[in-house]
């Protein structure tokens, strides 16, 4: 029954027009954004190259001076970026814990925080504060220099003495900051990511790592309205009240209809990897490696599908409950709002929605990151649950009230 | 199986508004109409009945199953709402086969009953016709075929000739009567000429109370000897619309044949003639609208 059930809804949302513009935008956006580029500089080292790209470092003076440059940003602007429960809050301190935080960072660097607003004043002077390039660069290169004979474990007191000011989820967290700090790559250590970049990843696994970070951005919207649309239908096509009429469950009926969204908004999602994926197989080839054929499956289903199963249930959700479109608001202001408030473009997971990869690589930090990402999908996995099982009991009191829970029945 | 619908005290609320207040009928096989002006609650009452909305008072059951099994209560009804539709993009076979699933048939019965349901109300030759493209009686011919493939002991029909061309409406009437065999087919409408072709028991709900149970003869009755037919002067006639109730109207120049119900001969030209079921339920309007 259920098979049959869901195989009629496969065929209602391939019959709706919104299921086609989702289709259109997505392939469109994800040809227009994964570049060839990144196949064509995929080389293995060699020595002598003058840069090699950027690595997390575990050099405990640079994590320090990375750190504290972060810090007396954060500091000087009044502004820290927490994720207590994976969901971004601003945090701006009070007169006398912006003082604390200027003591933390003088007793740090063994200079006062003016001298320090000075230096740092002068070094982002140097700077064009116009150029996006610029700003960055300006950033990037940004340290503060530990006072000498600060230890490690000084240092660690003194971001807990921070942590506790701004609260949860924020970048001084020893997890955190000991992710965070990148340094330019040395020849060893570009052969020892390329090998695993060959022998972990078998490259397909690690572009469709990358595919999943531009995929998980649409993927946190797109979706939604297919879901509104399709649980929208049955009150503007005035069938309602047919369909509460019959002996069908709302567990058969909100079921069937939530997994034929969800297979049909992951079919084109799969295809598009699929095809995608095929120029890296065969470059892996030209390497003598044996790239997982199956990446396109096997990444996409960790890292996008729970996205999918949330944004499709919440909007089942809203939808049944409101009889609006309002969860097309809300979807777009949590992906919309969860991204503008990312941190970071690798890794850095907690309960983000979107978790971003944005490179091609760092499959070791990727390896230590696993479990991390395992939790956050797992989380999203049990909330779509969640999500549906008060969909159907949603849908159980219409079905019992005679119509909308809101709005006036007549 | 007890084929039959028993309702007792029933009571629904909107609010503050009464939609239903004390409501008692017993319903047994065969044909039932449920006759009423609009709002008087007939809608209400057949989703009660179909357990779409949920009772404030009372006791109904259907074949001995109290509504709040509701379950139970859909697998035994067949329901044909006031605006049936469906998804404008199936046509008639998926739409039938669509809901036939939901009504619990495999893919074997379907296959089956699909297409001689669809024989029935005369849509098999239209089956590929968009639910979109379809008129409004094509439209009711697949609601009542949706609301009998499961072969319930039940089904009951909102206003299913609302709209209809007489044609059409004909047609209709004569469907619904060949399906009422061994089970109760409950027919609600404000139509008082669908009643008067199909039912020998009604029922008239009137502002959410029942004003009148029993067979079509017994609401004749009610006017036998008050019905008069006479020509009378067209200038006349807003004189006469004041003192009496008049049913009908046919005006040719300046005079006006009219039908009135009075107690006693308005007129020396007046003729006694026999009552319609027409008359007896503006008779009974009347005589309810007197009472408030």
């Amino acid at each position: 029954m259920f098979g049959a059930m869901f195989l009629k809804e496969c065929g209602q949302v391939v019959k709706s027009l919104t299921y086609y513009i989702y289709v259109v935008v997505f392939v469109l956006f994800m040809t227009s954004q994964m570049s060839s580029e990144d196949l064509e500089n995929l080389q293995e080292p060699l020595p002598g190259q003058p840069y090699y790209g950027e690595t997390v470092t575990k050099d405990e003076t640079l994590i320090m001076e990375g750190t504290l440059a972060k810090l007396m940003q954060d500091v000087w602007r009044n502004s820290f970026a927490t994720y207590p429960l994976g969901f971004y809050k601003g945090i701006t301190l009070t007169d006398s814990e912006k003082k604390q935080a200027e003591e933390i960072l003088a007793r740090c660097t063994g200079k006062s925080y003016e001298t320090l607003e000075e230096e740092m004043k002068r070094h982002f002077g140097q700077y064009d504060q116009v150029s996006p390039e610029e700003t960055m660069a300006a950033s990037a290169s940004y340290k503060v220099s530990v006072k000498e004979g600060f230890t490690y474990a000084e240092f660690q007191t003194a971001m807990e003495e921070i942590c506790r000011l701004v609260g949860k989820g924020s970048s001084y967290e020893k997890t955190e900051y000991e992710n965070e700090v990148y340094v330019p790559m040395t020849y060893e250590q570009a052969k020892e990511e390329f090998d695993a970049l060959c022998s972990q990843d078998g490259f397909t696994r690690a572009y469709m790592r990358l595919f999943c970070d531009y995929a998980g951005i649409m993927l946190a919207i797109l979706p939604v309205f297919v879901g509104v649309s399709r649980a929208l239908r049955d009150r503007r096509a005035k069938v309602q009240q047919v369909i509460f009429s019959k002996p069908a469950s709302g567990a058969l009926i909100i079921g069937s209809r939530y997994l034929a969204n969800l297979v049909m908004v992951g079919i084109p999602v799969i295809v598009t990897a699929f095809l995608l994926q095929q120029p890296y197989y065969y470059k892996a080839k030209t390497f003598g490696i044996q790239g997982d054929l199956l990446a396109f499956l096997k990444v996409p289903c960790l890292w996008l599908l729970p996205e999918i199963m949330i944004v499709l249930a919440l909007a089942f959700l809203i939808t049944e409950f409101t009889d609006t479109i309002a969860a097309v608001f809300v979807q777009t202001a949590w992906g919309i709002g969860g991204l503008f408030a990312g941190d970071t473009l690798v890794g850095n997971f907690g309960l983000k929605l979107v978790t971003r990869w944005n490179t091609l690589g760092q499959s070791m930090y990727y390896a230590s990151l696993k479990n991390e990402l395992l939790r956050n999908k797992g989380f999203y996995c049990l909330l779509a649950g969640v999500c549906l099982i008060l969909t159907i009991l949603v849908y159980e009191r219409k079905r019992r009230k005679g119509g909308s829970l809101i709005w006036k029945n007549i | 199986m007890d084929i039959s619908i028993e309702i007792k005290g029933l009571t629904k609320n909107y609010g503050k508004k009464k939609a239903l207040s004390e409501v008692s009928l017993s319903i047994g096989p065969g044909m039932f109409g449920l006759l009423g002006p609009n709002g008087a609650g007939k809608t209400t009452l057949m989703k009660v009945l179909t357990a779409l909305v949920e009772k404030n008072g009372g006791e109904v059951t259907v074949c001995g199953v109290p509504v709040e099994d509701s379950r139970q209560i859909r697998n035994m009804t067949g329901y044909l709402p006031q605006d049936f539709s469906m998804y404008g993009n199936m046509n008639a076979y998926e739409a039938l086969d669509y809901l036939a699933l939901l009504s619990g048939m495999n893919r074997a019965e379907r296959k089956v009953k699909v297409p001689e349901m669809l024989e029935k109300v005369n849509l098999r030759e239209k089956q590929k016709t968009k639910v979109r493209s379809m008129s409004g009686g094509m439209k009711r011919r697949l609601g009542i075929a949706q609301a009998i493939i499961h072969d319930p002991k039940v089904i009951i029909v909102d206003e299913p000739t609302a709209g209809l061309d007489p044609e059409e409406r004909v047609r209709f009437r004569n469907l619904l009567c060949e399906i009422a065999k061994d089970r109760i087919v409950l027919l609600s409408t404000h139509i008082v000429g669908d009643i008067e072709a199909t039912c020998e028991n009604i029922a008239v709900l009137n502002q959410g109370k029942i004003c009148f149970d029993g067979k079509l003869t017994k609401l004749l009755s009610l006017v036998e000897g008050k019905v008069y037919s006479a020509e009378i002067a067209a200038v006349e006639l807003e004189k006469v619309k004041q003192k009496y109730m008049v049913t009908g109207i046919l005006t040719t120049g300046s005079t006006a044949n009219i039908k009135i119900i009075a107690d006693d001969k308005p007129f020396p030209q007046a003729r006694q003639v026999q009552p319609d079921v027409e008359d007896a339920y503006m008779y009974l309007m009347h005589r309810e609208e007197g009472k408030r």
